[in-house]
């Protein structure tokens, strides 16, 4: 071997190394095998039609999981969130019929009990004390038996159409209003993380808390800030749900929590809190997604195909241990 | 065979990771029954060799004898069976466990299979303890010890093990200068038992005094095995760093100037320490003696404003200061470094110029938006002018090596264009040649004008960069010297001059009816 082969291929084990380190890079590896297997297997998979479908269908799972991220980042859990939806999307369906179907009005009331409810579980993990996971297993609790009480055990029925083209069915200029939303919540969330002080503050706020105090952080209000957005972002997606339903559901979401929470430790959240990125959330709910598209495509029934969207969740896990104990030297 | 077989063998270890070499082809030998000392700057390997004994690491090259016999260590556990013991910094101990349960954890004596005979888990643990000289009550709590006596605790568990090597990597790291008079008394004993140690440290005075042998360890090689006694703190510093520090020679030292920047009135913090008064001038390096418990810390935390004194003033330029945060202390134009590097200091997912911009972000926020280019400037001026040895400024900060991420966390304060640093231990566990820079840092700092307090458990230290140094023990002020003026003797005196009456706290609420009076 000459002097010049053994730098070339030195060369390219350093870049595969890199590439191997990126976690973005394996993901969309996965991503990218998943949806080639479905191409095979099913024609309709890889049509426009399914795509703008799976798009749709999901983009309440999407938003949720991208507020999800950013309370991880702090080190917290929000599992409030399918419940706080359930009950915005009740409490907007119910303005609706008390405000004469002012869309305003039920946008307002939608937005604000999806906001005071991330508020209070800020409040309540900070200044209370209280582990995020059991401050928003109560408010969980507390969300969805309101949403009941409100909805009296039923649903209540939205006969509003420019409610349902605004939160459901709508386009623009051919791009569903749902697609379009999900983008540009992205983007602001993005962008929050990558380029504001806020966004650097809650990355510090999750990797050290004592360090982030030190630094003059005002972690109290970095952690109250990513409660509240879940929240109001939860709330966004109940006026979604009510939407798409053409109803507000005081039972829906159930365990949406759950899918989101999975969605962004696949995409590269720490559960220890300061490591993770929007990209890589869209990225791990994508992966959801698209697996349970194709599965649903190729005829495989509900109960079937969330015993294997678990048993993916926890293999793409144990991939990403061996991966992180391969870096670091440890067996 | 005359010789007995050396305890432990290694024959052309290597090592990587991606991107570094941590070991190339080390071979040594290790005597039974000698201290064997280990020594190198950080990222030199002691602790890639010691993770590759202990069966954490996995060697990609070369083989481990023991006693003459090929063994392959597959993990811990492997490692202690085999006769391998380790006391790491970190302690490895469960603290609100009992003594003898640390000891015995998991073998502890049995009877019907499952439950525990404390009467002879507490005999057995009384004997160990003897056996190292200790009056230690088997049932007393972990959590109840001194750092010194949970290491007796370690070594002990050790012994129960029945290991014939120990490998203490920096015991004497947090541990007081008493302490490690009587951890040395016990290494000397485990010894006479024909015991192997294997001292690692960066304090060379200990390894000259306790060592046998001595294997210097430099960017992953071997550089020198020989006799301890055939050296001096400069071969040895030599050596480490390949080449001579000037700067090992005291330094010449800018007189401050007359001006007081801070001065600190009869401040009190319940439990902790009472009557500290001291004025710090413009320019000025004043040192913090004292022992662990002198509560130096707690002091240094009330000044950042992380604790709230119970009474007493800060004065800042002549003006009184109230103030009870650390950003409030920041912006204030005082700085605050933490001993606790990893806990406290440390954004691990972070590069390094977002971890050294994290406290001044201000300074590059544009309508809440960060300017990543003049942000990334401040992190390659402060990468130059302190020399942070990085591979690149996207580098994650979790893999420089210790001194580096010092030099990290020292440029974060300083980019807060502070007028007063506080810095508590900031040499500790890092190596010989980042020392060095770190106090030419301060010298520097102190030369344009900066005030700077500063805590150390090395006196040396204290001495070779302060103007001034302030002894403390238990809460109170014990003394104060002009650093020209004073010796170790006298500072170690002082901070050993504790109160028969106990400590503040017992006192404490005393004095506060008085004040309130």
């Amino acid at each position: 071997m000459t002097e010049s082969e053994g730098k070339s291929r030195r060369a390219g084990r350093a870049v595969m190394q890199r590439l191997l380190r990126n976690e973005l890079f394996g993901l969309l590896l996965a991503l990218l095998i998943i949806i080639l297997a479905f191409s095979i297997l099913s024609p309709y998979f890889l049509t426009l039609e399914n795509w703008l479908n799976i798009g749709i269908q999901t983009s309440i799972f999407f938003i949720l999981s991208c507020g999800m991220t950013i309370v991880i980042l702090t080190r917290g859990i929000d599992l409030s969130v399918a419940a706080v939806l359930a009950l915005a999307s009740v409490l907007s369906a119910q303005s609706l019929l008390l405000f004469d179907n002012s869309i305003f009005i039920a946008l307002i009331v939608g937005l604000l009990v999806g906001l005071l409810f991330g508020l209070l579980n800020g409040l309540l993990v900070v200044y209370a004390a209280i582990e995020p996971f059991l401050v928003t297993l109560g408010t969980m609790s507390m969300a969805r038996g309101a949403a009941l009480l409100f909805a009296q055990g039923s649903v209540v029925p939205v006969k509003n159409e420019r409610f349902v083209f605004l939160f459901a069915d709508g386009q623009l200029l051919q791009v569903p209003l749902l697609i379009l939303y999900s983008a540009v919540i992205f983007a602001l969330l993005h962008t929050l993380l990558r380029t504001s002080r806020l966004g650097r503050n809650v990355y510090a706020v999750g990797g050290n808390p004592t360090a982030a105090l030190l630094s003059g952080i005002n972690i109290k209000r970095i952690r109250v800030f990513a409660y509240t957005l879940s929240g109001l972002l939860a709330g966004f997606s109940g006026l979604v749900a009510t939407g798409r339903l053409s109803a507000g559901l005081p039972n829906y979401g159930s365990g949406l929590e759950l899918d989101a929470i999975s969605a962004a430790v696949l995409g590269g959240t720490s559960f220890m809190g300061g490591k993770g990125s929007i990209i890589g959330t869209i990225i791990g709910a994508m992966i959801i997604a698209i697996i349970d598209n194709g599965l649903n495509l190729l005829g495989i029934n509900f109960y079937t195909r969330l015993i294997i969207k678990g048993g993916i969740i926890v293999a793409a896990m144990y991939w990403d241990h061996l991966r992180q104990v391969s870096l670091s030297g440890n067996k | 065979m005359s010789n007995p077989e050396p305890a432990v063998q290694l024959r052309g270890i290597s090592k990587s990771f991606p991107g570094v070499r941590a070991l190339h082809d080390v071979s040594l030998d290790i005597k039974q029954g000698e201290v064997f000392g280990l020594i190198g700057e950080n990222g030199a390997g002691k602790s890639t060799l010691v993770k590759i004994l202990a069966g954490i690491y996995r060697k990609d090259k070369g083989e481990i004898l023991l006693y003459g016999n090929r063994e392959s260590i597959e993990d811990p556990v492997d490692a202690q069976q085999k006769g391998l013991s380790f006391i790491l910094q970190d302690r490895n101990l469960c603290p609100q466990l009992s003594i003898q349960e640390n000891i015995f954890a998991g073998r502890q004596p049995l009877q019907l299979g499952a439950f525990i005979r404390w009467k002879k888990l507490h005999q057995e643990t009384g004997q160990i303890l003897r056996q190292l000289q200790s009056d230690l009550e088997p049932a007393r709590t972990v959590a109840s010890l001194s750092v010194a006596e949970q290491q007796l605790v370690e070594i002990g568990r050790a012994i129960s093990f029945r290991s014939r090597v120990i490998v203490m990597d920096e015991p004497t790291a947090s541990i007081s200068e008493e302490e490690v008079g009587a951890l040395f008394a016990l290494i000397r004993g485990l010894k006479e038992q024909g015991i192997t140690v294997v001292f690692i440290s960066h304090r060379l005075k200990e390894v000259l005094e306790i060592t046998d042998r001595v294997a210097v360890l430099r960017d992953g090689e071997l550089v020198k095995l020989g006799e301890t006694r055939a050296e001096s703190v400069e071969s040895l510093i030599r050596l480490m760093v390949g080449r001579d520090i000037e700067s090992v020679r005291p330094q010449a030292k800018v007189a401050p100037k007359d001006n007081p920047v801070l001065s600190v009135r009869e401040l009190c913090l319940q439990g902790h320490f009472e009557a500290i008064s001291f004025v710090l001038r413009e320019g000025e390096i004043l040192g913090f003696a004292g022992l662990v418990g002198a509560k130096r810390t707690e002091l240094f935390q009330t000044l950042f404003g992380r604790r709230k004194p119970t009474s007493g003033q800060i004065l800042l330029r002549g003006k009184p200061v109230r103030y009870s945060s650390p950003r409030e202390a920041l912006s204030l134009g005082i700085a605050y470094l933490s001993e606790n590097r990893k806990e406290e200091g440390l954004f691990p997912f972070l590069e390094v110029d977002k971890n050294i911009s994290m406290a001044a972000l201000e300074k590059y926020t544009r309508f809440g938006f960060i300017d990543r280019n003049s942000e990334r400037e401040a992190g390659r001026r402060y990468i130059d002018s302190l020399k942070i040895k990085v591979s690149s400024i996207n580098q994650l900060v979790n893999f420089l090596s210790g001194g580096n991420q010092q030099k990290t966390l020292i440029a974060r304060e300083l980019l807060t264009s502070p007028q007063i640093v506080l810095l508590d231990e900031p040499t500790v566990g890092i190596d010989v040649g980042a020392k060095f820079e770190i106090y030419n840092i301060l010298a520097d700092l102190a030369a344009q004008g900066v005030s700077i307090l500063l805590i150390s458990s090395e006196l040396n230290e204290l001495l070779r960069v302060c103007h001034r140094i302030i002894v403390m023990c238990q809460g109170r002020m014990t003394g104060e010297f002009q650093a020209e003026e004073v010796t170790q003797e006298t500072l170690l005196a002082r901070a050993t001059q504790f109160e028969r009456r106990g400590t503040v706290e017992s006192r404490g609420a005393r004095n506060q009816s008085g004040v309130r009076r």
